[in-house]
């Protein structure tokens, strides 16, 4: 489990309908409309049922609605669209989203499909091979035939895994550029050497170990797989010989499949009914040879040296003929590592290509998610909180920070389950102000030379940041007026969790019920300039309007992702701490006694006038 | 009382521990002695800036041809003090309240040596390894990876004390003599 906090980003591809971006410039989304059920519609529904989570478990019915409490909307009453927003939350829970969730960094974004693509939805591709030591770049071909290892002179200590150097055996104090021959390979890290061995291995040459090592570490496992090679290729050959000659190769090929398909009983007959020649391919049949003389004398040998000349597994599994004994080991030669570029599966664009030039770490294509949607960060407002130990009924404030990667302001709406979905023992989440603006990611270098951007751009609440900590003063915008804070290219949102009390199930279940995890809803809309250019218009750039070039058009851009923020584990409850009534919307602070005494008034008048 | 120290032993104005240092050692500047036992260091030796050398407990005697690098600290455990033999090299950041260090003892970057523990000669101690209070190295061990250990046959230790003495050249060209600061 990953340390608290954590903030995952739900990939779409969990769903069974890809969600897409909706660029919709017929349909004018005000900023200060408040979502509704309407605005949900573009919501792919989840591909289970809600009831079939509810017998899972146990017959509990979570009343679980989007908290739009805060916007004016009472859903409390509304016993329908709560139903149909359950369908609607994503469960962080659920096994299958699992599969879905990664941190920000590990997503990547396909710019033409609009979407997220997380390692799942991508395909990788191997650009080239390389050995990580030497930094020689080896030909795929070159692979094929000598294997994934490096072929030149770059070996790994087979006791700790460093890298061998090569050093004179008999050293010489002079100080003569051409050292004498023989040779040891030397780690320098556990001071192994190539001596060590019985018999001991000495190079004549410090340059091509590869070659030199080959003809002195020859164990009877090489012959054996050698023999072994042998015979297999002699089967290959013959069973080619048969597949290219004969005319029924095709049918006999295609009959491997349907047979296959009406099961393994039938495979022989219905192969000589269709009067094939049966292929024969015959398996080296000969046990595992044990020679008993040698099996005792290792165990002769065992108790006369002591385990401490043993191998570990480790050593033992990496060497190809598993030796029994530390001066049985080889040298192993560096496995080869490779650079891979990667495509979107749907729609195969490029989303990451590393320069092709072993030298280099640059990328030619690099699209990664956290350049194109705003990521989220979580911080405790109060840090008496502990993560690892939340207080039962005590409302515990973060500071949710929204930051723009992109290069136009963008209005992002927060929407969270009121109550966590997927568990028996739901927490009650409030964001307090969910809908806000966030500002462009201006350069530093655009502020200094004061660019041709339309002062229109910029939201109002950046023009006059408010101070850092401090909740903003009333502003004219009410919508405004319960951000914490708001920079640059951030705003901060305060979230409210009231954790219930729940029983430590950790030693009877598999699934941790005192974790909490508060699914959010995050949407995004923001206006893109239609015609710009690729650098300057960040991810929003719709490409299917036809906006002739010259005249610059904006168009509304709205997208929306699910992202699951880990805030800790539930403790055990605390004496003094109460639980308040049950379904009272926590946001109320009258009457609940845990909450609020650290509440400015202000933070919280505000959101009255928004529902008045 | 000495000349003033600087640097980060410049704000305390306890006086140095006796020290007796050889006129060929290279002290750099910023170097903590602190403590009243005498603090010995052999002829060759090298000490990196913003070492520390901390006598309180009892003395401490350095060999020749050693190399002690920065923000490594050197605390004598007892009444009988610290000894490093010659060649010894203590790297970056280590924490050593030993007893004895044998000879071409090579102990790297961020190694914690508990109190009163015993290296032999010849032994290699892998970075950010830990030998506990009281431990005892043996001759040629080698300490590497998860506190494993192995026997060192690879008869190195005549080349590598060749590569100390050119390592401490190169640092005496770099590095600036400050030892007179030290000396009364």
């Amino acid at each position: 489990m990953s340390s608290f906090p954590y903030i995952h980003i739900s990939c779409p591809c969990h769903e069974d309908r890809p969600q897409t971006f909706t660029i919709d410039s017929a349909r004018p989304i005000s900023p200060s409309k408040s979502p509704s059920k309407h605005d949900f519609n573009f919501l792919p529904t989840d591909p289970h049922t809600p009831t079939k989570r509810r017998t899972l478990l146990g017959g509990f019915t979570p009343s679980v609605s989007f908290d739009g409490g805060n916007l004016g909307l009472d859903l409390d009453d509304d016993e329908e669209l709560t139903d149909e927003d359950d369908e609607n939350n994503f469960d962080p829970r659920d096994p299958r989203s699992a599969f879905s969730l990664f941190p920000i960094e590990n997503l990547l974004y396909c710019e033409d499909c609009h979407q997220i693509r997380c390692p799942r939805c991508v395909q990788e591709e191997i650009v080239c091979w390389y050995c990580p030591s030497c930094l020689f770049e080896v030909p795929s071909s070159t692979v094929k035939s000598d294997g994934n290892r490096c072929t030149r002179n770059c070996y790994l200590c087979p006791v700790c895994t460093a890298l061998l150097a090569v050093i004179p055996v008999n050293h010489s104090s002079g100080h003569s550029d051409h050292p004498t021959g023989p040779f040891n390979l030397f780690c320098s890290h556990c001071h192994w050497t190539t001596s060590d061995l019985i018999p001991p291995i000495q190079l004549e040459k410090p340059t091509s170990i590869s070659a030199q090592l080959s003809k002195l570490t020859h164990s009877p496992q090489d012959t054996e797989f050698i023999r072994l090679k042998q015979h297999y290729a002699q089967q290959l050959g013959n069973a080619q010989e048969d597949f290219t000659n004969s005319p029924a190769a095709l049918t006999r090929l295609m009959g491997l499949y349907t047979g296959l398909g009406s099961g393994s009983g039938g495979h022989g007959g219905s192969r000589k009914g269709r009067g094939v020649k049966k292929l024969e391919m015959k398996e080296v049949d000969r046990p595992r040879e044990v020679n008993e003389e040698q099996e005792l004398e290792i165990v002769e040998r065992m108790a006369v040296e002591g385990l401490e000349a043993t191998t570990t597994a480790k050593q033992r599994l990496t060497q190809p003929h598993e030796p029994r004994f530390l001066s049985d080991l080889t040298p192993t030669a560096v496995l080869l590592r490779t650079k891979r570029s990667k495509r979107c599966r749907a729609c195969r664009h490029i989303l990451v290509k590393p320069e092709s030039k072993v030298q280099t770490t640059r990328f030619r294509i690099r699209l990664v998610a956290l350049n194109y949607i705003p990521s989220l960060t979580i911080k405790r407002l109060d840090s008496t909180i502990t993560w690892n130990n939340l207080t039962p009924h005590k409302t515990h404030r973060f500071l949710l920070t929204v930051t723009n990667p992109l290069f136009d302001p963008i209005s992002v709406s927060l929407l969270t389950p009121r109550r966590t979905p997927g568990t028996a023992f739901a927490s009650r989440v409030t964001i307090l102000c969910p809908e806000f603006e966030v500002g462009a990611n201006t350069d530093v270098w655009d502020d200094a030379l004061m660019s041709t951007k339309p002062a229109a751009a910029t939201p109002s609440g950046v023009s006059t940041p408010p101070v850092a900590g401090s909740f903003a003063s009333f502003s004219k915008d009410p919508k405004m007026s319960t951000v914490y804070e708001q920079k640059m290219n951030y705003t901060s949102v305060v979230i409210e969790v009231v954790p219930p009390e729940i029983p430590d199930t950790r030693e009877t279940r598999i699934r941790d019920e005192r974790l909490l995890e508060i699914p959010i809803y995050v949407r995004v809309e923001f206006e893109a300039e239609v015609d710009r250019d690729d650098e300057e218009g960040g991810g929003g750039k719709p490409s299917h309007s036809g906006a002739s070039g010259g005249a610059v058009q904006r168009e509304r851009v709205e997208y929306s992702y699910w992202c699951v923020v880990g805030v800790g584990r539930v403790g055990d409850p605390v004496e003094g701490v109460v639980a308040s009534e049950p379904n009272t919307p926590v946001r109320t602070p009258v009457g609940t006694p845990v909450k609020a005494p650290r509440t400015p008034a202000a933070m919280r008048t505000p959101l009255r006038q928004v529902r008045s | 009382m000495g000349p003033k120290r600087s640097g980060a032993s410049s704000a305390s104005s306890a006086p140095l521990p006796p020290l007796k240092i050889d006129p060929t050692t290279v002290l750099s500047d910023a170097i903590s002695f602190s403590g009243t036992y005498p603090i010995t260091i052999g002829a060759n030796t090298v000490l990196h800036p913003r070492c520390k050398l901390n006598s309180t407990e009892g003395p401490i005697v350095i060999g020749s041809n050693c190399i002690i690098s920065e923000r490594t600290q050197l605390i004598a455990p007892d009444i009988d003090g610290l000894v490093l033999g010659d060649y010894v090299h203590v790297e970056v950041n280590c924490h050593i309240q030993a007893a004895r260090i044998g000879d071409a003892t090579s102990i790297e970057v961020g190694t914690k040596l508990g109190k009163g523990s015993c290296i032999g000669d010849n032994c290699t101690l892998s970075p950010l390894s830990t030998i506990l209070d009281v431990g005892v190295l043996p001759a040629f061990t080698v300490v590497y990876g998860e506190n494993q250990r192995r026997m060192d046959t690879s008869a190195t230790a005549v080349a590598r004390n060749e590569t100390m003495l050119a390592h401490i050249d190169c640092l005496k060209k770099l590095l600036l003599n400050k030892s007179e600061k030290y000396t009364r």
